[in-house]
């Protein structure tokens, strides 16, 4: 009996440690250290009034220099921001410069994404209310980031940053109802 | 009671009512606009016009930067800042500006256009307008949302938002520094509504909590603040040390404290009923001309000063014998005091047609005050003190003497010899950016701001002007085209025809806009999307009217029967095409332009007011020879300006403006000289002395202003009323003799 109940109490402590194992697995998003990387994506909106969502699929690319967003279905559309400003090529065309012309959120919004691609929580803290305690699944962290201003968190919602040892996915729910997942694939060698 | 008791009943009344008048309007009625203090352009009342709603429209915007601390508490000051503004009742949110924009350009979605998609459309490209809208679904973060599914599927709302607003203008700033902006409901230049942003400012930087924060601040209220602040520090500055000196001067001359408290009395009645007689007419009084209203105490203190000194001349004269000594000089020294302040009205000078008010009241109130009351509250007659024996003594000496010929040549060849070598070594000054030196700080902060928004305001417009609106606004569309036309579009920053377009245009844009982009690829985008309502822009056609952007209602004005807009450019020396109505405004050229025309204008007016005095001394004295009361005022307008020109302070309208007082105050110490010759005159040289100190100390105080045209003024009426003082026993001089006769020549 007593044997039989060390073993439960085996049993019981292994599972309540299971959980720690399984996130030990997982370095903490602090530990993203990626500056340069070539990412598949898959980006589904969800928007109030239709049906179905919007879905995409490209490439996202960032280096020293400039974030390249490729979306490749259902258009071939490649945007390039760097310090120059921002540039898109459609179907393989020369690249022209684009709108907003005025505004520079999407510049920003471009410059936030490469940030959380790299983990880069200390500068996007100067814009989000960043929760590294968010709700967490598979063993997997979570990151919330909520923007101070509430202009901008009008415009993009809170984002939720979901990762291992890479950024895996990005979910972005706005105030509005509407919604954007967009998954990551592994980073190419 | 006889006329004498109504008479005082009257000015105690007049008093009463002045002070009550001018105690519950001050406070709202302050005005600190620069701008009040240059010349309006009467002979282009459009452009006048123009220039002021611009300035207007610039003056109103304000902006808050705040960096440094935590996000969150950033975050938590903004959010304080922006909340405290709003509850003053004096701000408006850039954010409501942008929500009025954003209803204003849904409701015409399908008549207006960017410059860049309709190049598009008239080229048959409509496919990849429609496109881009397409994309912007499927952007990340992009500013598509699901209402606009069912009312503006292919984005023309936050298409036209992108491309309509100035180029380089940052909605966001860097991520460590929050923008708080907006405009300001109320006058920028209101003392009131500069108060209650400055009480707010302050008590958001008292907050312990925000100690970590850096507050940096952008917009003409703060200019306005700082000069007013500065106007209040001179202000407070020129009374104090008048006061005083009032108190000092006539304890020593008087040895008696009724003395000075009788002088007080009537400085603060005449600039009591001057300034209610200001704001009745002019319903507000410029910062300036209040500073002025105390340089003015030493001006009507003088007459008090003349009537207790005929006590210490004749302590046994009744008063009326006291008053029968001074009556004439007394009356024709104010009249040609207030003739010198009427000519001030002449030019087209806000705050000094206040100051010309505010004198003019000021110094005809003294004069009655002084004939009226001052007899009744001296009591018996003033005795003699030290500093009047003095007086006697040195000064009254000096001004007693008799200038031989011979001196009134070397006086003459020496004012000739300082003109001359002003006129080649001193300099004019007409330029405004010179006028007033801006607080550093602020500069520096407003820079800073500029760098985080990355959108400078600029000062410079094309002025269009047309019979109609439709026909201005078609003008300016027309005039938009051709700079496009000529590589020189981007220099424009604004322009209402962007907004709200000439009913011909609308008509065009709209029919493009429907034929060549909707009609074509709606379909094909609500396909793509997988849903939405074929008739989604059908419904923008029975909208209800919306106002017009604030923005857009300042950039447009009406001057009669002409319309007129404004389009502000970021290139003051833009080269213009030839389109009917339009022209190049840069205000800063233009005043200067003004303030040069209006400097030689009142320059020669001079003339004209020195004959006036003439006249009027040739018809109270019937005599040829009353002319030379005017010899040591004509040499003062030419030597005091000239004395001040090599001494740094260069010849400006605002000298002028100071040389006509010198011309209304000056001539009285002549003309009291002129009355009362020799010894009798003994006692007469201490009121001048007097007279003249207390003006020089209060008028001469205006030198230390941090304003030019305030500096300038003063000290040119300080300097001219020295001058006229030291040279006033010429209207004895023995050649002036010989040349005209008269019993005064001696």
């Amino acid at each position: 009996m007593r044997r039989a109940g060390n073993l439960l109490g085996g049993v019981v402590v292994a599972a309540g440690l299971l959980p720690a194992v399984a996130l030990a697995a997982c370095p903490p998003p602090d530990a993203l250290k990626i500056s340069e990387f070539e990412r598949s994506f898959v980006q589904e909106k969800h928007v109030s009034g239709l049906d179905k969502p919007l879905r995409s699929q490209g490439e996202m690319s960032v280096n020293e220099n400039e974030i390249i967003w490729h979306m490749k279905k259902p258009f071939d559309v490649r945007t390039v921001m760097n310090a120059t400003g921002i540039t898109q090529s459609v179907d393989g065309a020369a690249p022209v410069p684009v709108g907003p012309e005025s505004l520079n959120i999407a510049g920003g919004i471009a410059k936030s994404m490469a940030s959380i691609m790299r983990g880069e929580w200390s500068a996007l803290a100067q814009i989000f209310a960043i929760d590294k305690n968010a709700e967490q699944g598979d063993g997997d962290w979570a990151v919330s980031l909520v923007p101070h201003d509430d202009r901008l968190g009008a415009l993009i919602g809170r984002i939720v940053v979901h990762g291992c040892t890479d950024v895996s996915h990005v979910d972005i729910v706005r105030p509005d109802g509407d919604s954007e997942s967009i998954s990551f694939g592994p980073v190419k060698p | 009671m006889t006329f004498r008791h109504l008479a005082v009943v009257a000015i105690l009344l007049t008093f009463s009512l002045s002070a009550g008048f001018v105690a519950t309007r001050i406070a709202r009625s302050v005005d600190t606009n620069i701008l009040s203090l240059l010349p309006g352009d009467a002979k282009d009342p459009v452009a006048a016009d123009a220039m002021q709603k611009a300035s207007m429209a610039a003056s109103s915007r304000i902006a808050f930067a705040i960096e440094g601390g935590t996000a969150t508490g950033r975050g938590k000051a903004v959010a304080a800042l922006e909340a405290a503004l709003i509850a003053s009742g004096h701000f408006r949110s850039s954010t409501d500006d942008g929500k009025g924009l954003w209803v204003w350009l849904f409701a015409h979605r399908t008549d207006l256009i960017c410059a860049d998609d309709k190049a598009k459309l008239e080229a048959g490209q409509g496919a990849s307008v429609a496109q881009a809208a397409l994309l912007e679904w499927y952007a990340p973060m992009s500013s598509a949302r699901g209402a606009m599914i069912a009312s503006d599927p292919m984005l023309r709302t936050s298409r036209l938002l992108s491309c309509l607003l100035p180029k380089g203008m940052a909605t966001m700033p860097r991520g460590d520094a929050r923008i708080v902006s907006g405009s300001l409901i109320g006058p920028a230049y209101s003392l009131d509504v500069q108060d209650r942003i400055a009480a707010i400012v302050e008590k958001w930087k008292q907050e312990a909590s925000y100690k970590d924060l850096q507050l940096s601040r952008a917009g003409a209220v703060f200019h306005a603040a700082y000069g007013a602040e500065h106007a209040r520090a001179e202000m407070s500055l020129i009374s104090l040390v008048t006061t005083v000196a009032v108190l000092l001067f006539y304890w020593v001359m008087f040895r008696s404290l009724r003395a000075p408290l009788i002088a007080v009395g009537m400085v603060t009645f005449s600039l009591t009923v001057g300034l209610a007689a200001t704001l009745l007419v002019f319903g507000s009084v410029h910062a300036m001309a209040l500073v002025f209203g105390a340089a003015l105490i030493g001006m009507v203190v003088d007459y008090t000063t003349y009537y207790l000194v005929t006590g210490l001349a004749h302590p046994d004269y009744s008063v009326a014998e006291r008053k029968a000594q001074i009556y004439r000089p007394l009356t024709l020294g104010m009249l040609t005091s207030v003739a010198a302040f009427a000519a001030l009205f002449f030019f087209p000078v806000a705050a000094f047609r206040q100051i010309a008010l505010f004198g003019g009241v000021g110094l005809v109130s003294a004069w009655v005050s002084t004939l009226v009351l001052t007899p009744v509250v001296e009591g018996r007659p003033m005795r003699v003190g030290p500093g009047a024996l003095m007086a006697k003594t040195y000064a009254g000496r000096f001004l007693g003497s008799d200038f031989s010929g011979r001196m009134l040549v070397g006086v003459l060849l020496a004012s000739l010899v300082i003109v001359v070598v002003a006129l080649q070594r001193g300099e004019t000054l007409d330029d405004v950016r010179r006028f007033q030196a801006p607080s550093s700080q602020l500069v520096k902060e407003e820079a800073h701001i500029r760098s985080l928004i990355g959108f400078a305001p600029t000062s410079s417009f094309i002025l269009v002007q047309g019979g109609s609106r439709d026909e201005a606004t078609m003008r300016e569309e027309n005039l938009l085209t051709r700079l496009q036309a000529q590589g020189q579009g981007d220099a424009v920053i604004w322009a209402a025809s962007r907004f709200d377009p000439s009913q011909t245009m609308r008509a065009y844009d709209r029919d493009l806009i429907r034929t060549k982009l909707i009609e074509p690829y709606l379909g094909g985008v609500l396909d793509a999307l997988g849903e939405g309502r074929a008739d989604a822009y059908a419904a923008a056609k029975d909208a209800k009217p919306v106002a017009s952007p604030a923005f857009v209602v300042g950039l447009r004005g009406e001057t009669g029967t002409t319309f007129w807009s404004v389009v502000p450019v970021s290139d003051g020396a833009l080269t213009l095409p030839d389109v009917a109505g339009v022209r190049l405004v840069n205000p800063a050229q233009r005043y200067s332009a003004l303030l040069e025309l209006y400097r030689t204008l009142a320059t020669y007016g001079l003339a004209g007011a020195v004959a006036a005095t003439g006249v009027m001394l040739l018809f109270v004295y019937r005599s040829v020879a009353s002319l030379k009361i005017l010899m040591p005022t004509v040499l003062a307008l030419l030597v005091s300006p000239a004395l001040l020109a090599l001494a740094g302070v260069p010849y400006s309208f605002f000298s002028v403006m100071g040389l006509f007082l010198v011309v209304g105050a000056g001539v009285d110490y002549a003309i009291f000289q002129w009355e009362n010759p020799g010894q009798e005159g003994d006692w007469t040289h201490v009121g001048i002395v007097l007279a003249a100190s207390m003006t020089c100390i209060s008028v001469g105080l205006l030198g230390l202003s941090s304003v030019l045209p305030v500096r300038s003024f003063g000290l040119t009426v300080a300097v001219g009323i020295l001058i006229s003082l030291l040279l006033s026993p010429l209207v004895r001089v023995s050649f002036v003799k010989d040349l005209f006769g008269g019993k005064h020549g001696d």
